[in-house]
């Protein structure tokens, strides 16, 4: 029996965050209070944890959003970064376990020993044929936002790999 | 005892477990550790299948998956897999195999009778013969081909077992797990590298599980076992048994598939029978081995001829004595250790014939002593009887022997197995010392280690993997750890290049798959395929399974015998992937069935699911079509009804499948102009405008909406297939074009649940269900738009029309999509509320000539549609220029029209093509065709959309619609594509 614990999280906020042209990365920091990481990993600062997607671009997460915050984090970032509410778009998946890297390491074509893929990073990549990203929160504990739409796909493939392992 | 030729001891079965097994229908037993053909050589069954072509017996030439003979049907009804190797099948209690491509039965095979027209049958004969008539190819030659020449059948039936993918990531892939591969990993592993360790076999050791040797003091099986251990025990260490890598690709990654639950009867809950891995590796060491070489004489493939090292393995690992009377017939070193073992397993050994006229003494001294007659520099010339009774043979003075014998063991030299090497590009080299090809000058990342680099002694085998190992470790920057090599002894192994003895008259076999005879080598030499390319493809020597792993280089030194040329210039071929055949199942892996593609669901699919909705792929969405009441028994039925109710009441749609995209920036404006073919600059805050874009070539690429949600935020639909589309064109056109734009974008497609309210009481609904909004005329006209709050969440109020009904699309984040429908279904139970499909959606849509995908399919421009007009001449935007391309512009193009049967009943049908009437129906005189055709509700009659050449011009004509395939003509009359509300009142009203 794979040690593996799925749950699919409820009450997040997810936003997408877009720098403005122009703007320097450290300028969001300074803005939220975190030391903004460049690169594709997740900055954490006090009660928000900002996952690198892309250049200039970053997947803001709360665990727990009001139905405004993203537009109160908009308003905070005015003339800094692009704020779009992306809380209904994904369903958030939390994967954890000694068993979760295994499980994971079946569908994604990412290295996720630890030595190539620490804690706090981030995978913008795919699964099943299904777009994902992946935030690394600990070594045996991820979330993976995947799109709505094509969560009960994702939720298929990850019941038959957990029990084919 | 598990069958007569079982051994009284040896071997790595378990003796103390006995399994039941059937072949052919007959009962059998073995013991674990078995594999089907050890088993059933322990029973003595000889016989194993019948050859591809001539229908010959067949019996096992080898004990590895090299094996071109016994090709067996594993299982029975939908788990039944034909051509699977009996060597490597590993036995299950209740295994069932049959053998193939025989009838009646193996014994007694009527194709045999294929023999007698083996003169027929040569080298290319399927080029040469059955060329007329043409027409019986198809129905006479080809299935009697097929019937007469083939292999096992697939069982017809649906799969019952999944299989999966898995992937790996290492420093150091080792494939292989015999002596090579253990020392690699190991040094590997010790110095801390992360390593992938892979092979085919159930227990790792290789060689070592099938000859009596000492390592390090152990015996070989034991050591081995010891330092499987020790691999499985690292942390840094995947040790894959019963995987084989089969493809080498780009940037060192590899193929490889784990045979998960073949070993199994059925695999367990759960467990996927097969898994295909992906391994990307920083350094491969390629401890493969060698495969051994069988030697081309008459009748070599009689049942009882068996390579000399699957002699020895059945012997020392399965416990097995394939034959009770055995020769051994060798062109090297190695022969003479089978004939040790023969010796030792208690098999009458008969003779031992060397092709050389020098043999080392401490090789056939103890053969002598066992009173075992030796012949140096002789020959076979013949093996007789099926299966195996007699062989013929002669000594260097010619002299002609005859042996009573059911064993021949050949030793005919080795081949490196580089395969993988060699599938981006490394063409293998020849190597006079070793009288093989093998590596030459390989890739960077890749090396051979042990026999696979034609390396042979043991303890040579140990230090070439260590070598190897620290290769890889200096490529890596990574320091050694190594232990003190275990040690081990040197065995002779010289070996001579003989690829045919005797005179090879009769059937003497190349490539034992495919029934390639030496004569057909030498026949496609006189016809000048003298390339190895060539010859590969006349005579299909090395096409089968098998890869030509037995028989590729023998087929090569008869062609360089014919050619006179060497080895060296002769040449091999490059190997292809994969090195085993591979079920299509297992790169199919999870995606089969409902899982064969992603599924997509809104966020009312469940609700639509509750209320019976037939469901209708798009893309990759499942949409409802329509909703089914009680009492309705044809789908037009449900399609009229929900139309009506929606144009007499108020009904809903998801639209939510329509692409989102949300752009943020103080050049969006500017962006959208370049984009669409109309200005959207001026667009005030608040208001929705229709656009068309263009790709380069200047054809419609998309249509949708564009709403400004404030000063410098806009938000913009697309069609349901073009919304990736267009969110790479927006992306190329913001990064690549013009990258000094202020402008953001980003999808949003996931994020909205979008809902159509429509129809004359959607207003009075909304009003019901949005207490707090004011829907008037005033604060929300058509075209507007609004943002509000829902329940707390942020939620969008778009006033546009795709029914031609007064009508609203309300959005929502996609998490409260759910909540919003049962909402508004709660309330809109008083105002008749009617949930309505695409099927309507499209009924609706025609009615209003709106053009949609089949009208937006790539050939059509904005002026074909009626949307030319749109079209702004005071800015350049993306396809302007090649919009006004001549053909773009010529009047006589196909435009869009409306058409009605002339008797106002007929049925019109999408795909029909349109004649001038009295017009002979063929294509020259092709007036266009019918791109969307629907019952109208509301008209009472069938409608249709087409594309029709000078069609704006042609309003009143009538034309015949011509539908050869599916019904037949019918007259129509061409018209408006606006049917319903030309003047747009209803929508708004």
């Amino acid at each position: 029996m794979a040690d593996v614990r799925v749950s699919e999280l409820a009450g997040y906020g997810l936003a997408s965050v877009m720098l403005r042209p122009g703007v320097d990365p450290a300028v969001l920091g300074a803005a939220l209070g975190i030391a903004v990481a460049t690169g594709p990993r997740a900055s954490m600062g006090d009660g928000i944890a900002l996952w690198g997607s892309g250049p200039g671009q970053w997947l803001a997460h709360v665990d727990m959003a009001a139905p405004d915050w993203a537009d109160a984090l908009g308003d905070r970032l005015t003339g800094v970064a692009a704020v779009v509410d992306q809380s209904g778009a994904y369903t958030l998946f939390d994967l954890a376990g000694t068993d979760a890297a295994a499980v994971l390491q079946m569908g994604l074509p990412v290295d996720l020993s630890p030595a190539a893929l620490a804690a706090d990073a981030v995978v913008v990549s795919v699964i099943a044929h299904i777009g994902v990203i992946v935030h690394r929160v600990a070594p045996d504990h991820f979330h993976l936002a995947v799109f709505r739409s094509f969560t009960e796909s994702f939720r298929e493939w990850l019941n038959a790999t957990i029990a084919a392992l | 005892m598990t069958g007569p030729h079982r051994l009284g001891t040896g071997g790595l079965v378990d003796r103390t477990r006995t399994l039941s097994f059937r072949f052919d229908g007959k009962a059998y037993t073995g013991h674990p550790g078995d594999t089907l053909a050890s088993a059933l050589l322990a029973n003595g069954v000889r016989v194993f299948a019948r050859s591809f072509k001539y229908h010959r017996p067949r019996g096992v030439l080898t004990a590895g998956s090299e094996e071109p003979n016994a090709l067996v049907t594993l299982r029975t009804g939908a788990r039944a897999e034909p051509n699977t190797r009996a060597t490597t099948i590993e036995l299950f209690d209740g295994l069932e195999a049959v053998s193939q491509n025989r009838w009646p039965s193996l014994a007694f095979d009527v194709m045999a009778v294929n023999q007698l027209f083996a003169p027929l049958f040569v080298a290319g004969f399927y080029y040469k013969t059955f060329m007329w008539p043409a027409k019986a190819w198809e129905k006479l030659y080809e299935p009697v081909i097929r019937r007469a020449a083939g292999l096992g059948a697939l069982s017809g039936q649906e799969d019952p077992d999944h299989y999966d993918h898995a992937h790996a990531f290492c420093d150091v892939l080792v494939v292989g797990g015999g002596p090579a591969g253990l020392i690699a990993a190991l040094d590997a592993g010790r110095s801390g590298l992360r390593v992938v360790i892979a092979d085919e076999g159930p227990l790792l050791g290789g060689r070592l599980l099938s000859e009596r040797v000492i390592v390090g003091g152990h015996q070989g099986t034991e050591w081995a076992a010891a330092a499987s251990a020790e691999l499985a025990a690292m942390a840094n260490v995947q040790v894959l048994p019963r995987t084989t890598v089969f493809g080498r690709f780009e940037a060192g990654e590899y193929g490889a598939i784990e045979q998960v639950a073949d070993h199994l009867p059925v695999p367990l809950p759960g467990q996927p029978r097969q898994r295909l891995w992906k391994v990307v590796a920083a350094h491969t060491i390629l401890a493969t081995g060698a495969t051994e070489r069988p030697i081309v004489f008459d009748g070599n493939d009689r049942p009882g001829v068996m390579l000399a090292s699957a002699v020895s393995t059945y012997c020392n690992r399965y416990g097995v004595a394939p034959g009770r009377r055995a020769v051994v017939f060798t062109s090297g070193d190695s022969g003479w250790q089978t004939a040790a073992d023969l010796i030792a397993a208690g098999v009458t050994l008969v003779a031992v014939i060397d092709t050389r006229n020098a043999v080392p003494e401490v090789l056939a001294a103890p053969v002598r002593a066992a009173g075992v007659t030796v012949i140096t520099g002789g020959q076979v010339i013949a093996a007789s009887g099926s299966p195996l009774s007699r062989v013929i043979a002669c000594d260097a003075g010619e002299n002609r022997v005859s042996l009573d014998a059911d064993l021949l063991a050949v030793a005919g030299g080795w081949n490196p197995q580089v395969a993988l090497a060699t599938h981006i590009g490394h063409k293998p080299v020849w190597r006079d010392a070793i009288a093989a090809y093998a590596l030459g000058d390989p890739p960077a990342d890749v090396m051979a280690a042990g026999a696979a680099d034609g390396i042979y002694g043991l303890a040579g085998i140990l230090a070439s993997a260590r070598a190897a190992a620290q290769v890889a470790m200096a490529a890596l920057g990574h320091d050694a750890v190594l232990a003190p090599l275990p040690r081990a002894d040197d065995v002779p192994h010289a070996v001579s290049a003989v690829w045919a003895s005797g005179p090879c008259k009769a059937k003497a076999f190349v490539d034992f798959q495919h029934d390639v005879t030496a004569d057909d080598v030498t026949l496609a030499v006189r016809e000048g395929f003298t390339s190895v390319e060539h010859l590969k493809r006349y005579t299909t020597l090395g096409m089968a399974t098998d890869q030509g792993r037995v028989s590729q280089v023998n087929g090569h030194g008869l062609l360089a015998a014919a050619t006179g040329r060497a080895l060296a210039e002769t040449g091999t071929i490059r190997a292809r992937p994969p090195v085993v055949p591979v079920a299509i199942g297992a790169f199919a892996g999870h995606h089969r069935g409902r899982a064969f593609r992603p599924i997509r669901h809104t966020a009312s699919h469940d609700w639509a699911a509750q209320r019976g909705a037939v469901f209708v792929d798009a893309g990759q969405w499942q949409r409802a079509q329509w909703y089914p009441v009680a009492g309705e028994t044809h789908w037009r039925q449900s399609v009229d009804r929900e139309v009506n109710a929606t144009r007499n009441g108020v009904g809903l749609c998801d639209v939510s499948t329509l692409g989102k995209i949300e752009l943020i920036g103080a050049d969006v404006g500017t962006l959208l102009d370049r984009l669409y073919i109309n200005g959207f600059s001026a667009l005030p805050v608040g208001r929705v405008r229709y656009g068309v874009m263009l790709r380069e070539d200047g054809l419609v690429m998309d249509d949708g909406t564009v709403t400004r949600i404030a000063p410098d935020r806009w938000f913009m639909t697309t069609t349901t297939a073009n919304a990736a589309r267009v969110m790479q064109h927006i992306d190329f056109a913001r990064q690549v074009l013009w990258p000094t734009l202020d402008v953001l974008a980003v999808s949003v497609t996931e994020q909205w649940a979008t809902y159509s309210i429509a129809g004359p009481r959607a207003r009075d609904l909304l009003t019901v269900a949005l207490p707090d909004v004011d829907l008037s005329n005033d604060a929300l006209p058509y075209m507007g738009a609004i943002t509000l709050r829902w329940r707390g969440h942020a939620a969008r109020l778009y006033r546009v029309s795709f029914s031609g009904e007064l009508s609203y699309e309300l959005s929502v984040p996609a998490h409260a999509g759910a909540a919003l429908v049962e909402h508004l279904f709660g309330v809109g139970a008083a105002f008749g509320l009617t949930a309505y499909g695409t099927e309507a959606l499209g009924v609706m849509r025609i009615e209003k000539g709106h053009p949609a995908g089949n009208e937006l399919n790539g050939w059509t421009t904005a002026t074909d549609l009626g949307l030319g007009r749109m079209a702004s001449k005071k800015k350049d935007f993306v396809g302007r220029v090649s919009a006004l391309r001549p053909a773009l512009v010529d009047p006589a193009r196909p435009r869009l029209v409306g058409l009605m049967p002339a008797d106002g009943t007929a049925t019109i049908r999408a795909g029909a093509h349109l004649l001038r009437v009295g017009a002979a129906p063929v294509a020259v005189n092709d007036q266009g065709y019918v791109t969307s055709a629907c019952y109208s509700p509301t008209l009472g009659q069938p409608i249709a959309l087409a594309l029709l050449a000078n069609g704006a011009d042609r309003h009143g004509e009538t034309v015949v619609v011509h539908d050869p395939v599916r019904g037949a003509d019918v007259l129509a009359v061409v018209c408006d594509p606006v049917f319903f509300d030309p003047a747009g009142e209803r929508l708004r009203g």
